[in-house]
């Protein structure tokens, strides 16, 4: 009696367990199902955003290349495409105003609701783009300079002086403009002749590098030549008088360094006259 | 039994859509890393608004905000460049391409043409910024200008012909 009622209870229980088992994993097949349909809908969104950026960087590049096409522009959703005409004309305007930065002339913003006017004058030598200076005007009731970082060694002053009489402000941005783009150059030839160049010594220099003295070894007599460059004139980067002084008297090669100095950058000069073994 | 048959149906052929659209959202990727490679593209503040707008990010409701701001800034710009125009007498149309680009170093062919007093001209360029301790060290090489004008005499040290 007991056996057969143990036997039917475990094979009802055995028989309940498949139930409930199978119960279960039909209910995690539908979860599933649905965890892949979250997942395809994500990624579609996905795709849909990134086709949404490729299109519009089409766009944008179009109106820097100037593809414009009228016809494209009907194409496009009409409901966006308000938003993507502003950011292709954005994207011209950043583009142009680049371009007048990269290309020089002087930089000018206006400040304080149009009461200020600043201008940046940047420098420049052989291709390399060297420090750039500022200056900030008051705008009413005349132009007044009001604060600048240009050196104490540079004559702004007189410039300014200079340029009084004159009512548009390139008379006086001109030619300060040549005086800090000839300060730079020099400075920056004098840093090259130091890289280059480590057998000439610079004895002596100024801030403004319109006087430098240099000490040159000629190869064979083991003598020493000095040299001074005057730059006269400030707004030029090639000097305006070479001299040499040296024991031996008689250098005969002098007026070709003479030449050579005055009508090439410093350390492009000196490059030439030690690859013709004039000094070392 | 039919209905577990048709369950499994249903997630191979989800499987299936989730690879296709796995391997679609790769290339995409790509192309948008190749979008971004380009610098004349690096957009901030209100450009980046309205390209999150546009790619469905934002809602419907953000357009009139979006629209407005970026409608601000560009006619800001227009100004800035009246007045440069008008300040260097120099009026310009430009196109930048960008090279090449790496962490310290960015290349860009700068093609610009515009009209200076009565002179139309034309130039190109490659401008190359490097970084080296710190600094930007910006260098312009390969440049070429040509110049519409009836005498050319006083440019021809600079011409490329």
């Amino acid at each position: 009696m007991e056996g057969a009622s143990a036997k039917g209870i475990l094979s009802h229980l055995s028989l309940l367990e498949v139930q409930v088992r199978s119960r279960t994993t039909q209910r995690q097949q539908p979860s599933r199902v649905k965890e892949l349909q979250e997942k395809t809908a994500a990624l579609r969104k996905q795709k849909e955003q990134l086709e949404a950026e490729i299109q519009t960087h089409r766009t944008l590049r179009a109106a820097l290349d100037k593809r414009h096409n009228d016809d494209e522009e009907e194409e496009e959703d009409s409901e966006n495409s308000d938003v993507l005409r502003l950011m292709a004309r954005h994207t011209q305007l950043k583009d142009l105003l680049n371009a007048h930065r990269t290309i020089g002339g002087y930089d000018f913003t206006k400040t304080r609701q149009g009461k200020g006017l600043c201008v940046s004058i940047a420098t420049a030598f052989e291709g390399v783009y060297l420090e750039t200076f500022n200056l900030e005007f008051d705008v009413k009731p005349a132009l007044t300079l009001v604060r600048h970082d240009v050196p104490p060694f540079i004559p702004l002053t007189l410039l300014i002086e200079q340029s009084r009489s004159q009512t548009d402000i390139w008379a006086l941005l001109d030619p300060l403009s040549r005086q800090l783009s000839a300060f730079t150059a020099r400075t920056r030839q004098l840093q090259l002749l130091q890289r280059l160049h480590e057998t000439v010594e610079v004895m002596e220099s100024n801030v403004l590098c319109s006087l430098i003295i240099l000490m040159f070894k000629l190869p064979a007599e083991k003598n020493v030549v000095l040299c001074s460059l005057d730059y006269c004139d400030t707004s030029r980067s090639l000097p305006t008088r070479v001299s040499f002084q040296c024991d031996d008297k008689d250098l005969p090669d002098s007026p070709e360094w003479k030449k050579t100095l005055l009508e090439t950058p410093l350390h492009t000069a000196l490059s030439t006259m030690r690859s013709m073994g004039n000094i070392l | 039994m039919m209905e577990k048959m048709s369950e499994e149906n249903i997630e191979e052929v989800l499987e299936a859509q989730i690879e296709q659209l796995q391997a679609e959202v790769e290339d995409l990727q790509q192309q948008q890393q190749d979008n971004h490679k380009d610098i004349s593209f690096n957009l901030r503040g209100h450009m980046q608004d309205a390209m999150s707008y546009i790619c469905g990010q934002k809602h419907g409701a953000e357009k009139e905000k979006v629209l407005s701001r970026l409608k601000e800034e560009v006619e800001e710009m227009e100004e800035d460049l009246k007045l440069q125009t008008r300040m260097n007498g120099i009026s310009l149309k430009s196109c930048t391409k960008t090279l090449k680009k790496s962490e310290k170093k960015l290349v860009q062919q700068l093609c610009v043409s515009g009209v200076c007093s009565d002179l139309v001209f034309q130039m190109e360029f490659l401008l190359s910024a490097v970084k080296k301790d710190e600094q930007l060290k910006k260098t312009i090489s390969d440049l070429n200008v040509v110049i519409d004008a009836s005498d050319l005499q006083p440019f021809s040290s600079f011409l490329s012909g």
